[in-house]
């Protein structure tokens, strides 16, 4: 079995959190049933306890109250005056005053008539330097002790209060906390009670004040908080304190006591050390140090919980305060289990070790990072369309339930024991933030905790500022936020969270111009097919690039920012606004071409680049104001944006991780984007920028094809052995001559069809620019806007499941003509160095033919003018031979003509033919007419005539709505067809005209209208007409521009006894007649100049990895059976591999070929 | 999951597993759980409801009740020779089971809180009601808290033909049961209960001892004859509560069988033979400490020098300078106490006179200078 990362990662999610979930589920059912029955037994265990005799007895254990205080001047005379009413025998109240900056103690010393005294402070345990111990000379006050040190934080003003403590049990309590009247006899009657196990620290359940009456610091009435957080927090504490902590009593496995309120015995705590200030989580780090003090020791032990009520706190009403607080909790959580992670499975600790600490491990502390990377898992799987969604919705139902389950038996349990609230509707209220709680409180809760765990990794040791409404006039504390280095500030801090910012910005400036492509594409051409398959397409592709792009950003930036950091903020805003400079331009190009544009434009010379940009018009004046006006606007945008975006610190190093996750992750990502039926739709899904750099880097780098006989998917030599149903060509010397093969008769399909003449026919190859079936002839799915071809094919042969081999123009010369493979970038792109090859043209030249170019535009475009003479075309005629007398297409904006229109063309070539020589000819003539910018002379009259023609058609408004978005385009097809009505009306004057065989074919589909397969392209008609004729006949088999002179050579070579040649590299096997759809060939397929994409093997397509089926009307469904898959990308990669050795002035056929049938040499 | 099985056959964890993420496992445990938050909500419905329901009860009740209890007891009181007379109405909610035990609740609040005459007129109606008999069912019951009510009725309302139920129940396995036996026998007889401390084998607490403290409080101090007898029992918490009694009643005559227990092997027992010292010291009280100082647990020391606080004798010297240089600051600070208590005129040549640990000194030099 092949190891499979993806695979992994998605079980572990999959699984993992599954078996996570369960597992929970049943601790939570366990821990359910030992609360329930705790809270029974603690029940029945206090109903006849009269817990106030502890109160007068001599035997009752002493204790001292610790009360740290920081800030506290608002409330602290009246938090001293609640404890001072605590009505015990033996008890002493310790007030640590931390370093406050207020008048806390001025406060203090005045109101209980405090003096400074030399009292000796023990050092039992290390703390910051005690400035003063403060007695009282009132009798009253006798039992109160203020101690007075310089800040050193909770944990080591408790240390502090521990030192000078005198009770043997130490209560520590949070100053503004209220206490119940006897909860000081609660949470110290379970020292007492044990009498097998020593306890050595007791809580108390701390209950949310928020709302309840207060009065001299007692609580009068328990009410619901109305504040939403307040409330939330209530029902979590419920389910906390009454099913959490309950049950671990009860099990003797509890961690934690509140620091809020607890009880502890003070031996023990001396002996552990005291608190740990370097914790912010120092109540539970206390306790686990404790436990595991007493287990080393091996002594008996238990650590106890009270469930009633006996503290009542405020909660944070803010959701920024709440957050520092389990920020802070998560922190102490995990500093707690570090500290003592030698309790991990350790049987040495029992229960301890064996149970408590792995469930807080797993389910207090991982429960956030592992809930959060699973709430990530589902969201990317979502977008990746892998979420079965009926069994997430069950699952989701059923996670609620399970958790509304919970909070309704904690609120039942409340209900049942101390039923604090009784107001009416406070047991529906908590019922219903049940409900909503896993939907609004908890993702904050699980959000703070991540926060936490940011924090923690990066070193943070704050509390935060923890405002509190009080129960009395506000008070807030100094934040005291220590970061740990200055480098780390410097160096990863800054950079990262200036590179988010950056990064956040390009994102959006990029999602905008995104925005504006789609905007603009829905508005000129619609949206066909399935819209959310084109987002998701979209979001992934583009996700995909961004966040790569991030990253490699990311590297370099961070890189120089350690050497100048202005210079790394050029950079990286110089680079992303390169990346959007990028996405307008190339996705303004699709919006033109609706292609987008690869490594072709590689192949195009810097002339023919601004030929063809001037020819269509886009670049005038205006067009360049506004592109400086944009790149101002980026520059400014990226200039003033970036500093105003507040990113946190923790969010910048989100979207770095996030960009490093995208970058290993970029080929299973990739791999799940589908495949978009209609074209338009998959070629606006492409990131623009990706595609071009992708296929630039191909073009570049090409990557060396080789055929491994050895793989399990290579299924036998293309064009032999794969299938019989497929036609195979015999190639002799494949390994000299790749392309070489033997030309039998069964290339001769023609002379079925044709009576023969007197002598050998003119052949006129009629190759119509942008000529596709979309909208020509009986069939069009557009529409017939060629209403004179259409009437031709009906006299003529006709092959309406024609292709061509070409994306555009470069390919029809070397198709037609040479029937020649493609090479890296087109045959004709090699220019001079085009390697010598046999044409039409240069076998009927050696038979006596003459041969002529006609096109109305320049031939060296393309270089179809080396091409042309390679091919041993006699005479070009191009835009350069026009002379006077003839009319150009209007220019367009910017000044640009492509040349002449069709009808000139043909005009001219009719005052050519009359001079050319007696004998038989081939002559080749490439329109124009019908190229962006579809500008013909009498512009309206052919718009008019678009619209009639629509009415023609008996197309409904709808459809004419829609059309009319292309009336420029389908106005030059009308055109188009009426030139040649013109010409064939003019032909049939000549005197040869019942001698001649015209050949009309389009030499690709013009792109500037929306593809709807990626076949469409390619589809054109082929219409041979001649007045030889026997019959018109309509074959639907499949054939390409490749068969056209194979089969005319053979017609030839046997009706007229040509001399054809033998063996020849014609990628074609002739024209297939049959009547019925079919397809027994392999064509090659090229697009652009930049690779060859396409491959068609009998009834398969493949363009890219992506396999398709063709129907009789040459629609594709998607083939998903191996065996077909591996066997036309097998035939594919041996054809690249063949293709590959196609270089320039490559020896493609020997010269005894070249000598008796290649061209003539001037 | 398939890769995972190749390492671990977990073969029946993975059919579970592929079971829990099948959608009728989900679709059949939403709603079991739905079904589960339904009985909870009606649970809690029924809860609130009923408890409304029986508060109104025991309110109409508890009116009624008391109202004719006040009654009744002042008609007993002024004619004693008849027996309570019940109205028709409050003799039909009394044949309830339910209402019978609101009557018991209401007697046992009277009972605590009424003093005299009227405190005897309850218990007689305790007995008229036939209210003993759900006393008794009580005791009788498996459920440990009903038996510890019942114990609680029994010595509430002095039902002394009870004692015999009460000694049986004192060394009960439950702690509750025994401990509400133990308090409701001192409860009735005072020292003379005092007898079942030589019975017992499970242990007393010290909540139980509290609470017994507490109790004996109110009985007439009575000699501890038993008091050798326990201190040497087997059953480390009744030494521990006859040093407790000890302490809270002293009697010299036992001081030597207290000191004996100065070298008992349960640091709790030390310790209160401590704490015992300082009110039934003797002359060699402060040497027999002094020596045993040493071999002591820190927080006996700390008694130690407590207790040396209190009792007349006066420690040696140079054992309270020894622990001047203690490693415990808590001693030194008992130390410079007990020197400033013992040596007043010395304080400053003992205290400073050391230059070993000079600041340290200097700091209890003060203490004890602002304690004077």
């Amino acid at each position: 079995m092949s190891f499979n990362w993806e695979n992994m990662i998605s079980l572990f999610f999959e699984y993992g959190l599954l078996f996570y979930s369960i597992t929970l589920l049943c601790c939570y059912i366990g821990l359910s049933f030992f609360s329930m029955r705790e809270l029974n037994f603690y029940e029945r265990k206090t109903k006849a306890s009269d817990f106030k005799i502890l109160a007068p007895s001599t035997q009752s254990p002493s204790i001292s109250i610790l009360a740290p205080a920081y800030n506290e001047s608002a409330t602290i005379i009246e938090n001293i005056k609640s404890l001072l009413t605590i009505y015990y025998n033996d008890l002493q109240i310790v007030v640590i005053n931390d370093g406050s900056k207020d008048n806390s103690i001025e406060k203090m010393v005045e109101a209980y008539d405090l003096l400074q005294t030399d009292l000796f402070v023990p050092a039992l345990i290390q703390t910051k330097p005690v400035r003063a111990v403060y007695k009282s000379t009132n009798p009253a006050y006798q039992r109160l002790l203020v101690v007075d040190k310089e800040n050193g934080g909770k944990a080591d003003s408790l240390n502090a209060g521990i030192n000078i403590a005198s009770g043997d049990i130490i209560v520590c309590v949070d100053v503004d906390c209220i206490l119940e009247q006897d909860a000081l006899f609660k949470i110290v009657k379970p020292f007492l009670e044990n009498s097998e196990k020593r306890v050595i620290a007791s809580g108390g359940v701390v209950r949310i004040a928020n709302s309840c009456v207060v009065e001299h610091g007692k609580l009068v009435q328990v009410n619901l908080p109305t504040n939403f957080l307040a409330k939330m927090q209530s029902l979590e504490y419920i389910r906390s304190f009454l099913l959490g902590r309950m049950a671990w009593s009860r099990l003797n496995g509890l961690l934690l006591i509140s620091g809020a309120f607890g009880a502890f015995d003070k031996s023990i705590v001396i002996a552990c050390g005291g608190y740990n200030s370097n914790t912010v989580g120092e109540d539970m780090e206390l306790v686990v140090r404790m436990r595991r003090y007493m287990h080393e020791q091996g002594l008996p032990y238990s650590v106890v919980y009270i469930p009633e009520p006996l503290c009542w706190t405020e909660a944070p009403v803010t959701a920024k305060v709440l957050q520092r607080q389990r920020n802070r909790w998560t922190r102490g959580t995990i500093e707690t289990l570090r500290d003592h992670r030698k309790l991990f499975f350790n049987p040495k600790f029992g229960l301890l070790g064996m149970l408590s600490y792995p469930y807080w491990f797993f389910f207090e502390m991982m429960a956030a990072p592992i809930e959060f990377f699973g709430i990530l898992f589902f969201v990317i799987m979502g977008i990746l369309g892998e979420i079965n969604w009926p069994v997430f919705g069950w699952f989701f139902a059923f996670i609620w339930t399970c958790a509304f389950f919970f909070s309704a038996f904690a609120i039942l349990m409340e209900a049942a024991t101390f039923n604090q609230y009784k107001n009416k509707g406070d047991l529906a209220k908590l019922l219903l933030m049940a409900m909503i709680e896993p939907f609004v409180y908890h993702p904050l809760v699980v959000w703070s905790a991540i926060n936490g765990f940011a924090d923690y990794f990066q070193d943070v040791k704050s509390w935060g500022v923890m405002s509190r409404a009080g129960f009395a006039p506000q008070q807030t504390a100094t934040p005291t936020l220590i970061q740990n280095t200055d480098a780390y500030k410097k160096n990863i801090y800054f950079p990262v969270q200036q590179f988010a910012q950056v990064f956040l910005t390009g994102i959006l400036l990029f999602l905008l111009f995104r925005g504006y492509e789609f905007g603009y594409s829905y508005w000129k051409h619609g949206l066909e097919g399935s819209v959310s398959h084109l987002l998701v397409n979209s979001v992934l592709a583009d996700f995909v690039f961004l966040f790569s792009s991030g990253i490699s950003f990311f590297i370099p930036y961070t890189a120089i920012y350690q050497l100048h950091q202005k210079t790394a903020d050029w950079f990286l805003k110089g680079a992303f606004f390169v990346l959007i400079l990028m996405q307008i331009f190339l996705s303004q190009y699709f919006l033109t071409t609706l292609v987008p544009l690869g490594a072709d434009i590689w192949g195009y010379s810097l002339a023919e680049i601004k030929l063809t940009v001037g020819a269509s018009g886009v670049l005038n004046f205006w067009t360049i104001v506004l592109i400086l006006g944009i790149m101002a606007l980026l520059v400014w945008v990226f200039k003033k944006i970036p500093t105003k975006l507040k990113v946190h610190v923790n969010i910048a190093w989100l979207l770095v991780a996030s960009c490093f996750i995208v970058i290993l992750s970029k080929k299973p990502i990739r791999g799940r984007i589908r495949p978009i039926a209609v074209e338009y739709n998959q070629n606006l899904s492409v990131n623009k920028p990706q595609y071009f750099y992708a296929s630039s880097i191909k073009y570049f780098f090409p990557k060396q094809q080789f055929v491994n006989i050895y793989d399990d998917q290579y299924s036998g030599d293309f064009g032999g052995e794969m299938d019989s149903s497929l036609v195979a060509l015999n190639y002799v010397e494949p390994t000299t001559y790749p392309f070489l093969h033997s030309v039998d008769s069964s290339a001769d399909k023609l002379s079925l069809f044709f009576n023969k003449g007197k002598n050998p026919p003119n052949i006129v190859l009629m190759m119509v620019e942008g000529l596709g079936r979309a909208f020509t002839n009986k069939g069009a799915y557009m529409g017939n806007f060629t209403p004179f071809l259409d009437s031709l094919s009906k006299q003529s042969l006709y092959w309406p499941n024609f292709l061509s081999e070409g994306g555009r123009t470069f390919a029809v010369l070397p198709s037609v003509l040479g029937s020649l493979p493609f090479g890296k970038n087109g045959f004709s792109e090699m220019g001079t160095e085009m390697p010598e090859h046999l044409s039409l043209a240069s076998v009927l030249g050696r038979n006596g033919y003459q041969s002529s170019f006609y096109y109305g535009g320049d031939a060296h475009f393309d270089f179809m003018d080396d091409y042309l003479r390679k091919a041993g075309i006699g005479k070009i005629q191009d835009i350069k031979s026009f002379g006077v007398g003839y009319q150009k297409m209007p220019s367009s904006s910017s000044g640009f003509s492509w040349g002449y229109g069709d009808r000139e063309l043909f005009r001219r070539y009719f005052a050519e033919l009359a001079k050319q020589p007696a004998g038989p000819y081939v002559n080749a003539i490439l329109t124009l007419s019908t190229h962006s910018p579809f500008l013909v002379n009498d512009q309206q009259k052919w718009i008019d005539r678009f619209e009639t023609r629509m009415t023609e058609l008996e197309m409904n408004e709808n459809a004419k709505r829609s059309l009319r978005q292309y009336k420029q385009q389908l106005a030059s097809v009308l055109f188009l067809d009426a030139a040649l009505q013109y010409f064939f009306n003019e032909y049939s004057k000549q005197p040869e005209f019942a001698n001649t065989v015209f050949v009309v074919t389009g030499d690709h589909r013009l792109p500037e209208i929306p593809m709807t397969t990626k076949l469409d392209r390619y589809h054109v008609p082929l219409i041979i007409y001649s007045a030889l004729l026997k019959r018109p006949v309509q074959m639907h088999a499949i054939s390409t521009h490749y068969d056209i002179t194979p089969s005319i050579l053979q017609w030839l070579k046997h009706s007229y006894q040509l001399s054809v040649p033998a063996t020849a590299t014609w990628m074609g096997a002739g024209l297939d007649t049959t009547k019925e759809f079919n397809s027994t060939r392999a064509y090659p397929l090229m697009q652009t100049k930049n690779e060859v994409n396409g491959f068609i093997l009998g009834k398969l397509f493949q363009e890219g990895n992506q396999v398709f089926k063709i129907n009789a009307e040459m629609n594709l469904s998607v083939m998903e059976e191996p065996e077909e898959i591996n066997k036309i990308k097998a035939a594919y990669n041996q054809f690249k591999t063949r293709n590959n050795t196609i270089q320039k002035n490559a020896k493609i056929l020997p010269d005894s070929l070249l000598i008796k049938y290649g061209r003539v040499k001037k | 999951m398939h890769l995972l099985l190749n390492i671990i056959p977990f073969n029946g964890l993975n059919g579970f597993l592929n079971i829990a993420v099948s959608i009728e496992f989900l679709q059949n445990g939403t709603v079991v759980a739905l079904i589960s938050c339904l009985i909870v909500l009606l649970v809690i419905l029924g809860f609130v409801l009923v408890r409304r329901i029986r508060r109104r009860k025991r309110i109409r009740f508890q009116k009624l009740f008391r109202n004719w209890l006040a009654e009744a007891i002042t008609n007993r009181v002024m004619a004693p020779e008849k027996n309570f007379s019940i109205s028709i109405q409050l003799e039909k909610l009394l044949l309830k089971k339910y209402y019978r035990l609101l009557a018991l609740d209401e007697l046992l609040i009277c009972k605590k809180y009424l003093k005299g005459h009227a405190m005897n007129e309850v218990v007689q109606l305790y007995q008229q009601l036939q209210l003993r008999k759900e006393t008794d069912k009580k005791l009788k019951s498996y459920i440990w808290s009903r038996v510890v009510k019942g114990i609680h009725e029994i010595y509430i309302f002095d039902q002394y033909d009870a004692m015999d139920q009460l000694f049986a129940f004192a060394d009960n396995e439950n702690p509750f049961i025994r401990s509400e036996a133990q308090f409701g026998l001192v409860n009735l007889q005072g020292f003379e209960a005092l007898k079942f401390l030589k019975r017992i084998h499970n242990s007393l607490s010290s909540w139980d001892q509290i609470n017994l403290l507490h109790q004996l409080n109110l009985f007439e101090p009575k000699p501890l004859v038993e008091m050798p007898e326990w201190l040497v029992l087997e059953n480390e918490s009744v030494v521990l509560f006859a040093l407790k009694l000890l302490e809270a009643y002293p009697d010299e005559q036992y001081y030597p069988n207290m000191i004996t227990c100065l070298h008992h092997g349960n640091e709790a027992i030390r310790k209160q033979v401590i704490r015992c010292c300082s009110n039934i010291a003797q002359s060699d009280t402060c040497s027999l400490l002094e020596a045993q100082f040493e071999k002591e647990t820190i927080n006996n020391q700390l008694g130690v020098l407590e207790t040396l606080k209190k009792i007349h004798p006066i420690p040696r010297k140079d054992f309270l300078l020894q622990n001047l240089n203690h490693p415990d600051d808590r001693v030194k600070q008992l130390a410079a106490e007990l020197i400033a208590l013992k040596f007043p005129e010395d304080v400053a040549s003992m205290l400073l006179g050391n230059q070993e640990n000079a600041s340290k000194r200097e700091q209890l030099f003060k203490h004890v200078q602002a304690l004077a």
